[in-house]
């Protein structure tokens, strides 16, 4: 008998301490985030913001989903791409009839409440508020000056880019009427008290922009390292700032910046017709780079463009687009009934302009040197410089060895630099059609594309601007129904 | 791990305590001295045997022969003897000298089934105070589910099952009395074997399972605090028995299943080449052209991709056919997608038993279920072994330990995935061919002579039946059938006990239980064909590890004074749960065949991440009751988490809960039919500590902003700020009110309940939507407030009860009412839906169909009126889609729900049936929508119903001018927005067995039964193609439907 009371009187004492033991806070404290970071510990080092750099660049080609992660993403709405070839189709040159892209080849892809319409917006807006997280938070580290200011400096110009791609999705040029709505400003993170800004105008839109890349081209360091084409260096930032004071026919500045970022970058005609995949190209002076494990597989452009592949195949290039390419220019890189057909058909030229590689690991080229000359060319010639023709034929003779140079001058050299954008920069980056909305011209549309989209739009139609996403107007204070695009 | 002060002096206390209390047990131990006796029946005087007869405040226990006798031990002459039987009245007899104590047993009429799994522990269904739904096994039983959550649709009331797939093995979505929340998990808790579950509800079989308790009020879940705001399911798997009797248990059944709605009606090949041929020539008068029906003619061919009758220009100017025109081919996509007569298998053999010491169940199941697309499949083995044994009279232990592996076969049907089959039926119209065909229509053949599938691919020289506008490059005939998606499961639960019961009145339990669940998902990617091909075939293999204990320690005090009975209960718990993620993916396969890492070139991706969360939790409860009349209940509740910071981290959740039998006052004895009457009521506070992020995934640290992981720039590893938290985010709370009557007539020959309750959630996490632009898409706060209400009434009736013919019947109905009381902001829009004070979480807020101008065909909406200074004044239409405005339309949640069950016994046979039934819910049917698009999606298939299409001026109709444009027609809108309100047979049972009197005979077989079993062979529903259990959203997906089965089966008892 005694021998079994001690027995209970040990099994009770075990879980009479059981009761007790379990409560300390060191295993409630214990488990900790695995995949996240705290703010505090990105700030904590120059690695760890250039980790979110990393992190920023790498979103923007990635296979975007959503920004609130409750809808699916879809093949067109996949980061820069998306809305690089949102534009290619846009305009004369190339034709999706079909399969993705085809709502905004048919110009019937502007409506509040189109996913296209959101992915624009919500994509940039996020990347906007990455880089005001950047921003923000390097002020308050500790770091030299130098290195604050360079960091600031590639934040402020990514912000800059996605300021200049939105207003121009959702408004007007610039040179239209600078006084009109614009789209909602932030320069600070979005915190628990943030609220929606109002839409402004065009021109404060601008004033950012253009505040933003000064500050970039002063601070970004001439000759810098960076890790991958994909950072945003010095070249990539004037580049930027060319293209916008184009925008803006600041001509002056437009021609100095398009100098200056091409600087250390030279033309290589001989590269022109290897795909278009490779960042290595010398004329890249921005791209991103994908790899068979971070790639957007079938949302790469030459899903699209090149035939020989498995992909959606769907682009063509209009006739009277290659009429424009003399035989001898390296650019010339169509073929004529791949399919069959007539000359009539959509379907009579392909490209061979991009190419897909067989793991996907396509190159996005994003900003070339030659796009500098012709920015240069046509800020030379709205200037009345008498060597804007030679700057233009410096890329012409590049491209093609029996180039003549034409002799034009004034609105005819202008007339001939728009013409040579749209050949030197087709299916890359939407140069087509946005041309036609800076220039204010109308878009018409000839030769082979389907007689139900032939179109003849006049010049600044409202067909040509997104609406604002219905989501924005629901859930922002200062935006209402009035504030909506035509 | 130093224990406070407090708890060190507390120690002590106990310590002392505990051996006092010890020294003084042994003492009584003493005088062990045999008692014997004989239990009867008072009604008619025939012996019972199986009587539980236990010395009160020990284990020491026998059980009564099968002559009703019985023989114990007792230690001493104040000692008491308990006797108790299901379904009799429990009596409590004092030894003193006595050394024979013959005993009636009355039966008990008042309780159905004696004793209810509770909360930590059971009690006596007269005892409860809170509301709880059972489910028992006859009722599993008549069902043929895969997962159990299925077994509580339309068997209790309160609690709403949704399918939604027609995958078998897939779980339904489960809520009960409304839904609690918006943001964060809505996901009753699931309790298995009176520890949290953390497998999944698909490893556990309906035949190892006693019942399904539904935990409805805060008085009976309380005692799960932070995590019981959603209810909490207690499954309680079987145990044997101690009669002495050994059993073993064989079933077997095998059947087909079908589709239990047919799918949408689609156009055939002539219609669609026609109707496109008119879409075209509205599009040629658009553009005017001369001769739209020539344009129309040309043009056909050239949009479509594909000519199914080998004729330039089949359809002529005029619309018509020409001649010699023939289909030389019409694909029915559905029928080579899909399965008919999937087969359905089922076993399990089962032994169970016991003496008056040890008793145990052991379990071995298999099921193998066909699915609704081809190669889909459901396997699982189940192995239990539930054992408990008494080691001497203060001594008990026991385990419930199961191991369980099931394999999916789980080709896509949901969502927007090319893959998708059932989006591919709904997408490939019948004039697309399954294989290639050449120029004139023939049949390409590879080298040896077979057909080739078509991808819809270009080809370089060909422009007629190639590059396919729909979901090109892509054939899921081919590529379901080539790739292989595996979803493999495998789940062990070690789950012991010990009990020690020492004085009279203490008894201790500790329990340890311990999971590993395994998830382990192979997708692999053919290289011939599809995705894969690309990349010369992929793999895909992610596996899931979940880790996952708890300890709980129990003291438990039960007195009697006379005629007061308290109960008091202490428990400790400790909780770890951990979940390691690991994802890899692989591409180029040299080998056919091969689908393993190793035979494959390159890496494509891996990941991998660890989530952790932890609990400890002090529990205690007090029942007291006075005299079987009044009862009353206290649960409390205390948990600390890992998930909220140190300053949030303690929830103390409370409830109370009181109830009064009237019919055992002895004012009652002559209240006319009326046999049985209680009232009860209960009030406490529950917890919600399941907040999810974006993506609908459980968020470890709610409370840190973070950057997250992984988006690394080639090599350069790179963060994204990806979470932005409210670092004062806690507990959501539901304040619950249950108020309920039960009673019983005629003897409680009709029994039933009624309830009410009103349930209020309080500091709801929200995510609160911040201005799109601000590039953050909302932030998590405790900021709302969400009431469910409902009424559920409960029916049971025992029709007829002869010895040859019994007649049961149940009937249940659920009226339930959810309203959001308060917003962060006056209204939050949320997909089709719009959150606002006063409605429904799910309440439909879409654009307002108006029907089709009959001058023109176009589709028009409604929009706002405004007059000079921007009031509404009244609505418009409008034949632009983005300006239409949105109105209400009502909820996705149905207004009432009911169950009626019945069963029948009569000689041998057995029938029972299940009918449960939805009203008012509504649906947007936008795989419908999808259908109805007109030809803005050339290519695409096509509903029957487009045939009503607008023709010319002066056609009255709801359905549009067919347009190639970007019409808007098949948007979001009241058109597809129907009444969701269905009635379905979920079972018939029909059986057969044979009688004792022959199968005494036998000397091996103790029972055998065949049967017949059919389910959800009928549904009545006023949507065609719509399965009515779609989505508790009411939002349609493209997924499979749910299945008609027809079992044939066999009991057989040695």
């Amino acid at each position: 008998m005694k021998k079994m009371n001690s027995h209970i009187h040990k099994a009770i004492l075990i879980f009479g301490l059981v009761f007790i033991s379990m409560s300390c806070n060191e295993f409630l404290d214990e488990p900790k985030p695995t995949t996240a970071v705290a703010p505090q510990d990105v700030f904590s080092s120059e690695d760890g913001v250039r980790a979110h750099f990393n992190g920023i660049y790498r979103n923007l080609r990635s296979q975007w989903q959503s920004v609130d992660g409750k809808s699916g993403g879809y093949t067109d709405t996949w980061g820069v791409v998306g809305i690089n070839l949102t534009r290619v189709v846009k305009g004369t040159d190339i034709m999706i009839p079909n399969g993705w892209y085809q709502w905004d080849y048919r110009h019937q892809n502007r409506n509040s409440n189109y996913y296209k319409v959101r992915f624009i917006w919500d994509f940039l807006y996020e990347n906007i508020n990455q880089t005001n997280i950047i921003i923000n938070g390097v002020e308050e580290t500790d770091f030299p000056e130098s290195a604050k200011n360079k960091f600031i400096a590639e934040a402020r110009a990514l912000r800059a880019w996605s300021y200049f791609n939105l207003i121009r999705e959702y408004q007007h040029p610039y040179s239209v009427d600078p006084n009109a709505p614009g789209i909602p400003v932030y320069t600070e993170p979005a915190s628990i008290e943030s609220v929606g800004e109002s839409r402004g105008t065009l021109q404060a839109v601008y004033d950012q922009i253009v505040g933003d890349l000064d500050y970039a081209v002063q601070n970004l360091d001439p000759g810098g390292e960076r890790l991958l084409k994909s950072n945003i260096n010095i070249n990539v930032a004037y580049g930027l700032l060319a293209r916008v004071k184009l925008e803006m026919r600041q001509w002056e500045d437009a021609k100095n910046a398009a100098i200056a970022a091409r600087n250390g970058y030279s033309l290589a005609a001989d590269q022109y017709g290897d795909g278009f995949n490779k960042i290595e190209n010398p004329e890249w002076l921005w791209g991103f780079p994908q790899r068979n494990d971070q790639t957007i597989y079938y949302g790469n452009p030459a899903s699209f463009l090149d035939h020989f592949i498995l992909g959606y195949n769907n682009a063509f290039a209009n006739d009277d687009f290659v009429g424009l390419f003399s035989d001898t220019d390296v650019r010339n890189l169509f073929l004529a009934q791949f399919y069959g057909g007539a000359p009539t058909d959509y379907y009579y030229y392909i490209t061979t302009k991009f190419v897909q590689n067989e793991d996907f690991s396509d190159d996005v080229v994003m900003m070339r040197a030659a796009e500098m000359y012709l920015i240069e060319a046509e800020a030379k010639a709205e200037l009345g410089e008498s060597d804007a023709g030679d700057v233009l034929f410096a890329l012409q003779s590049n491209r093609d060895p029996n180039a003549v140079k034409s002799g034009n001058t004034g609105q005819a050299l202008i007339d001939e630099i728009l013409v040579e954008r749209r050949k030197e920069l087709y299916g890359e980056i939407g140069a087509g059609f946005m041309d036609i909305r800076r220039r204010q011209l109308p878009l018409i549309r000839t030769g082979n594309h389907p007689d139900v989209y032939r179109y003849n739009y006049p010049a600044n139609s409202d067909i040509f601007i997104l609406r604002i996403p219905q989501g924005e107007i629901d859930s922002n204070e200062n935006i209402s129904e009035s504030d909506q695009n035509p | 791990m130093i224990p406070t002060n407090y708890y060190l002096s507390m120690k002590n206390k106990l310590q002392i305590t505990i051996m006092l209390l010890c020294c003084m047990a042994f003492v009584s131990n003493a005088q062990d001295r045999t008692i014997s006796g004989k239990v009867y029946s008072l009604e008619d005087g025939i012996p019972i045997p199986g009587v539980n007869v236990v010395v009160k405040g020990t284990i020491i226990g026998t059980i009564s022969d099968i002559e009703g006798n019985y023989s114990i031990e007792v230690p001493s002459d104040e000692s008491i003897l308990v006797f108790s039987h299901i379904g009799m009245i429990r009596r409590e007899i004092i030894v003193g000298t006595q050394s024979v104590i013959d005993l009636q047993m009355e039966y008990d009429l008042q309780q159905l089934s004696e004793i209810v799994v509770v909360a930590y522990g059971t009690q006596t269904k007269q005892a409860l105070t809170g509301a709880i739904g059972v489910v028992d096994e006859s009722m599993i039983k008549n069902q043929q589910i895969v997962s159990v959550g299925r077994a509580l649709q339309g068997t209790t009331p309160g609690v709403n099952v949704i399918t939604g797939t027609g995958q078998p093995g897939e779980n339904p979505t489960i809520r009960i009395r409304g839904i609690s929340s918006i943001n964060a998990s809505a996901e009753p808790l699931i309790v298995l074997d009176g520890v949290v579950f953390n497998g999944n509800l698909n490893s556990i079989s309906p035949d190892e399972i006693e019942s399904i308790n539904v935990l409805k009020d805060a008085s009976a879940s309380a005692l799960y605090g932070s995590r019981a705001a959603n209810g909490v399911l207690l499954i309680t798997t079987k145990s044997g028995s101690r009669t002495g009797e050994s059993k073993i248990d064989i079933t077997a059944s095998f059947g087909i299943s079908n589709r239990a709605i047919p799918e949408y009606e689609f156009l055939n090949a002539d219609e669609y080449m026609k109707l496109a041929w008119e879409a075209l020539k509205f599009e040629g008068e658009e553009i005017a052209d001369p001769d739209p029906g020539q344009y129309a003619s040309d043009n056909l061919i050239d949009n479509l991709k594909y000519n199914p009758y080998g004729v330039n220009n089949p359809i002529d100017a005029n619309g018509n056919l020409i001649s010699g025109a023939n289909l030389l081919w019409e694909t029915d996509w559905e029928k080579e997608l899909t399965r008919e007569n999937a087969l359905r298998q089922d076993f399990t053999l089962s032994f169970s038993g016991g003496n008056d010491k040890t008793q145990y169940f052991i379990f071995g199941g298999y099921i193998n279920q066909e699915g609704q697309i081809i190669t889909s499949k459901f396997e699982r083995l189940n192995t239990r072994l539930n054992l408990e044994t008494i080691l001497n009279d203060w001594l008990k232990i026991g385990t419930k330990s199961a191991f369980s592996y099931s394999n999916q076969n789980f080709p896509y049907q949901e969502g927007l995935a090319f893959a998708n089959n059932v989006q591919y039926i709904r997408s490939m119209s019948n004039i697309y061919p399954v294989y290639m065909r050449d120029e004139d229509g023939s049949l390409i053949l590879d080298e040896e002579g077979n057909p080739e599938y078509d991808f819809g691919e270009n080809q370089p020289g060909r422009i007629v039946n190639v590059n396919r506008p729909v979901l090109r490059p892509s054939n899921l005939v081919a590529t379901t059938h080539l790739n292989d998606i595996q979803r493999q499961r495998y789940y062990t639960n070690l789950n012991g006990y010990i009990d020690i019961t020492f004085l009279k009145d203490f008894s201790f339990r500790s329990n340890l239980s311990y999971e590993m669940y395994t998830y382990d998902r192979f997708d692999f990617e053919n290289p011939d064909n599809g995705d894969g091909e690309n990349v010369s075939g992929r793999v895909q293999r992610q596996k899931n590890i979940t880790n996952a204990w708890t300890w709980y320690n129990q003291l438990t005090y039960d007195k009697t004074f006379g005629k007061h009975f308290i109960s008091a209960s202490f428990i400790t718990e400790t909780y770890n749960f951990k979940y390691e993620y690991l994802n890899a993916q692989k591409t180029g396969f040299p080998f056919n065949g091969l689908k393993e890492f190793n035979a494959a070139a390159s890496l494509e991706d891996i990941s991998g991440f660890t989530n952790q969360h932890r609990m400890f939790s002090l529990l205690g409860r007090a029942t007291y009751n006075y005299d079987g009349r009044y009862y009353a209940e206290l649960a409390i509740r205390g948990d600390k988490s890992s998930k909220f910071s140190p300053d949030n981290r303690l929830g103390t959740f409370t409830s109370f809960g009181a109830s009064w039998i009237l019919s055992n006052e002895s004012f009652f004895d002559n209240v006319g039919t009326l046999s049985y009457l209680k009232l009860r009521a209960s009030y406490g506070e529950l917890g919600n500590n399941k907040i999810l992020d974006k993506d609908g995934a459980e968020v470890y640290f709610p409370y840190i902003s973070a950057f997250e992981t992984g988006y690394d720039d080639l090599d350069n590893s790179g963060v994204f700020f990806n979470y932005l938290a409210n670092s004062t985010i806690s507990w959501e709370k539901v304040n619950m009110l249950n108020i309920a009557v039960d009673f019983g007539f005629f003897n409680d020959r009709l029994t039933g309940s009624v309830e009410w309750y009103d349930k209020l959630t309080t500091g709801m996490l929200f995510d609160r939507p911040l201005a799109r632009s601000l590039g953050y898409p909302s932030v998590q706060e405790n900021n709302g407030d969400l009431k469910n209400t409902g009424v559920e009434i409960l029916l049971n009736s025992i029709n007829f009860q002869r010895d040859k013919f019994t007649w049961n019947t149940s009937f249940n109905i659920s009226f339930e009412k959810n309203e959001i009381t308060k917003l962060p902001q006056e209204e939050i829009l949320v997909g089709p839906l719009r959150l606002k004070e006063g409605s429904s979480i799910y309440e439909f807020y879409i654009e307002e169909w108006a029907g089709v101008d009959p001058e023109d065909g176009a589709a028009m909406w409604y929009m706002d009126e405004m007059d000079a200074e921007d009031n509404v004044v009244g609505k418009t239409t409008t034949k632009n889609y983005d300006e239409a405005d949105r109105y209400d339309f009502g909820s996705a949640l149905p207004k009432l729900r009911w169950g009626f069950s019945s069963e029948i016994s009569f000689v041998g046979f057995d029938f029972a049936f299940l009918i449960a039934a939805s009203h008012g819910g509504k649906v947007h049917d936008y795989d419908y929508a999808n259908l109805m698009h007109g030809y803005n999606n050339m290519g695409y298939q096509l509903h029957r119903d487009i045939l009503n299409r607008w023709q010319e001026p002066g056609d009255v109709t709801n359905v549009p001018r067919l347009n190639t444009g970007n019409s808007d027609v098949d948007q979001r809108s009241s058109n597809f927005l129907v009444d969701n309100t269905y009635v379905r047979l979920r079972n018939v049972t029909l059986g057969y067995s044979l009688g004792p009197t022959i199968l005494s005979n036998s000397k091996v077989l103790r029972s055998l039964r065949v049967f017949v079993q059919a389910d959800n062979y009928w549904t009545w529903s006023k949507n065609k193609g719509l399965d009515p259990e779609v989505n508790i959203k009411g939002l349609t997906n493209n997924r499979s439907s749910m299945f008609k089965t027809l079992s044939f089966g066999l009991n057989l008892g040695f």
